[in-house]
């Protein structure tokens, strides 16, 4: 037999291989499993080469394309049919962001691989999880103030631009490294406002239609009661968006699935 | 617009002065012709915003208003808000230039006013008030834009000289240009009016940490400057009202130009460090530059003429980098690096005077004028008081501006008394700000032995 026609052979049966590995597990309810797929690939190469900064973007981008597949699913890698990857998009993340030493958005990352059940799917692959999870909570720096000005300042200018689900991400790790003072803080470029990232936080979950949410963090918020004349207009927007986060909840709305995710999100240690 | 003049020298000489020689004096260039007024007027092409002036001009790296559409347009990502800028400034020139004396190693004839050794300058001061910056920022996910409008010059010069000496053998040269065999320069009345005005539009992206911006510029030019030159006895003290009037010098004329700039803008993850650049072109414009002889003159005793023709005004281009530094919330330290390619005036630098056709045996020499590019260092600090509502911020700094002065180094005498080096500037700057929640108003005021400016700007988001 020529060798070319042994390899070929030999790549038919390592492709069937694969696809055998690479079972389709049934969606998620928001799960665009082929574009999910696509990204989620674009990601193994270089996370595999520990090149956290180049694999981000694309399991960020896999991770709002398919969050929760409904299943174990695993994606062979590009380079090698053989080596597989759990779908496990938020604990890549979470690592990849442990690699940069941010640990805010690594905690963030970890809490939500175990908010989505990653850990379920793929306890085998995911035994780190946990320790990890504890090293990014002993790493946030919470004992100097500025360094939760650029999250602050983030998800400041992504509530401007209208992107709610960045603006609460962004809010939640400022809360994460300091906590709310309501004093004045560099939001952006020379503008000052007052720190009230829990305020912020609320308003993003408001906007993102999860209103149970916001109206535990707005009531939460300092800016429900600050007396302070800086914080005049939290103070008038909590008083609108108060009665109509109980109206929304009274009239009942749908249980999004990235609500259910803030809600787990809310619970974890440290906020 | 407000404007006002004073000439220190009339106002302060000592009567014995008056009645010595005069000379007109060197400095930065303005037009682009050796006319003499030119020599004794500077202007420099600062950047816009209170803040940014009480910073010292260390803004690249900065560059967190939106004043930064035009001083680096990367900066307009650091804008979330929609927001404007309006800043009013007030320009104190003052203008350096030789008025009286003698040329250096020859001892005055003591007759008349021939009285002073060495050249002696001075001084004329003259202030416009007027808008000096106004812009809109929109930040968009596409990216942030800005339209904005930016005066680069607003310029009046008002001044008179007496007529320095310059030989002692020399005779008298019946036209009183520099470059005659004369022993004595023409004692003049100089007036100058520049304005360069720019109305942009810019845009700037964010690409990870990295900012680009890019902006385009539409620049209208005006310059209105009439030097008239008078021919005293050659040892009378200058008399405006009853010395012959032999010819007068105009720069005149309207112009546009389109121009581009484009700038950069890193940040560190944790915002505490930033580093800014930016490329400014300057536009080119040109204008009437015109010589003749006065009415009246006698045909008989002085051959009359008229002559016209187009100069250039290349506006410099600017390169500069910046650094910048928090500490704190609360504190920022900015330097910047610009050199400023003033050399650029003398392209196609122009003889005023057609001195060959005065006179076949004199030269212009238009290439022994010289302008030195600038390497202009500024550095700032600002602190605000967090705990103080409304945020009250302090703002001080300074910056160096090596001297750009047209000077002369050729062989003409005259040219050479009028077209001298100077000293570079050390300019000193501090300011105030006040941010409320959409209002913030700065004040500045940068102060240096030629120019000193007050400014103050409010900007609002909305």
């Amino acid at each position: 037999m020529r060798p070319a026609v042994v390899i070929t052979l030999l790549g038919s049966l390592l492709t069937s291989l694969a696809n055998a590995t690479a079972a389709e597990p049934p969606a998620g309810p928001s799960c665009k499993r082929e574009p999910a797929k696509t990204a989620f690939t674009h990601a193994i190469d270089p996370y595999s080469h520990r090149q956290w900064k180049e694999a981000i973007p694309p399991l960020e981008n896999a991770a709002s394309l398919c969050p929760s597949p409904g299943g174990p699913w695993s994606i062979p890698s590009p380079t090698n049919p053989l080596v597989t990857m759990a779908y496990v998009p938020f604990f890549y993340l979470g690592n990849s962001y442990l690699g940069i030493q941010d640990f805010p958005t690594a905690l963030r990352h970890f809490y939500l691989s175990t908010c989505v059940g990653e850990s379920q799917r793929h306890g085998d692959k995911l035994g780190e999880l946990s320790t990890k999870t504890q090293t990014s909570r002993a790493q946030v720096p919470t004992k100097d103030r500025m360094q939760s000005q650029p999250r602050f300042s983030d998800g400041f200018s992504a509530a401007q631009q209208q992107d709610w689900q960045r603006a609460a991400d962004k809010m939640w790790e400022a809360l994460l490294v300091w906590k709310e003072d309501g004093k004045s803080m560099n939001s952006y470029g020379r503008w000052r406002d007052p720190y009230l990232p829990r305020f912020r936080l609320a308003d993003a979950l408001f906007h993102l239609g999860c209103y149970r949410e916001a109206a535990e963090q707005l009531d939460r918020s300092l800016a429900k009661d600050s007396p302070a004349a800086e914080v005049k207009a939290e103070r008038e927007a909590f008083a609108r968006l108060r009665p109509e986060c109980d109206r929304k909840i009274r009239e009942g709305y749908p249980d999004k699935e990235i609500c259910q995710r803030w809600r787990c999100l809310l619970q974890q240690p440290g906020t | 617009m407000m404007r006002r003049n004073r000439n220190l020298s009339s106002a302060t000489a000592h009567p014995f002065l008056v009645l010595a020689l005069v000379l007109l004096g060197g400095g930065p260039l303005l037009a682009q012709t050796n006319l003499e007024t030119n020599a004794g007027v500077q202007f420099n092409f600062s950047t816009p915003g209170a803040g940014n002036l009480a910073l010292g001009g260390a803004f690249l790296a900065l560059a967190f208003d939106a004043s930064a559409a035009y001083t680096n347009p990367a900066g307009l990502t650091a804008i979330a808000a929609p927001e404007t800028l309006a800043e009013v400034r007030h320009w104190n020139y003052t203008h350096l230039f030789t008025d009286r004396g003698r040329v250096a190693g020859q001892d005055p004839t003591t007759k008349g006013v021939d009285t002073i050794a060495g050249l002696r300058d001075g001084r004329a001061e003259n202030q416009v008030t007027g808008l000096a910056f106004t812009s809109y920022v929109y930040p968009s996910r596409h990216g942030s834009f800005a339209i904005f409008r930016h005066e680069l010059v607003d310029f009046e010069a008002d001044f008179s000289t007496h007529g320095a000496y310059l030989a002692l053998t020399r005779g008298r040269g019946p036209y009183g240009i520099p470059g005659e065999r004369d022993a004595r320069l023409a004692s003049m009345r100089n007036r100058m009016d520049v304005n360069i005005t720019a109305y942009g539009g810019a845009a700037a992206w964010r690409l990870r940490g990295l900012s680009l911006g890019l902006s385009v510029s539409h620049f209208k030019f005006s310059i209105d400057s009439l030097a008239e030159r008078f021919r005293p006895e050659l040892f009378s003290p200058a008399n405006f009202a009853s010395d012959p009037l032999v010819n007068v010098q105009s720069q005149s004329g309207e112009d546009s130009d389109w121009a581009l700039a484009a700038g950069f803008l890193w940040e560190s993850p944790r915002q505490r460090w930033s580093v800014g650049g930016v490329y400014r072109q300057g536009p080119d414009f040109t204008f009437e530059a015109r010589s003749k002889s006065a009415s009246g003159i006698d045909p008989a005793q002085l051959a009359p003429f008229a002559f016209s023709q187009r100069a250039p005004f290349h506006v410099p281009d600017v390169y500069g980098v910046g650094m910048a530094f928090r500490p704190s919330d609360a504190c920022r330290l900015a330097f910047d690096y610009d050199r400023v390619r003033y050399s650029q005036l003398l392209d196609g630098f122009v003889d005023i005077f057609k001195l060959s056709m005065l006179d076949e045996d004199i030269s212009p020499e238009l290439d022994r004028f010289v302008i030195d590019d600038a390497d202009e260092l500024h550095l700032g600090a600002e602190y605000a008081f967090l705990r103080h509502w409304p945020v009250l911020t302090v703002r001080a700094g300074g910056w160096y501006e090596p001297d750009h002065s047209l000077r002369f180094e050729g062989e003409n005498v005259g040219f050479g008394a009028v077209f001298r080096r100077r000293d570079a500037q050390v300019h000193l700057t501090a300011g105030l700000g006040l941010a409320l929640r959409r209002l913030q108003l700065d004040l500045a005021l940068d102060h240096s032995s030629r120019v000193s400016v007050v400014s103050l700007s409010a900007g609002v988001r909305y």
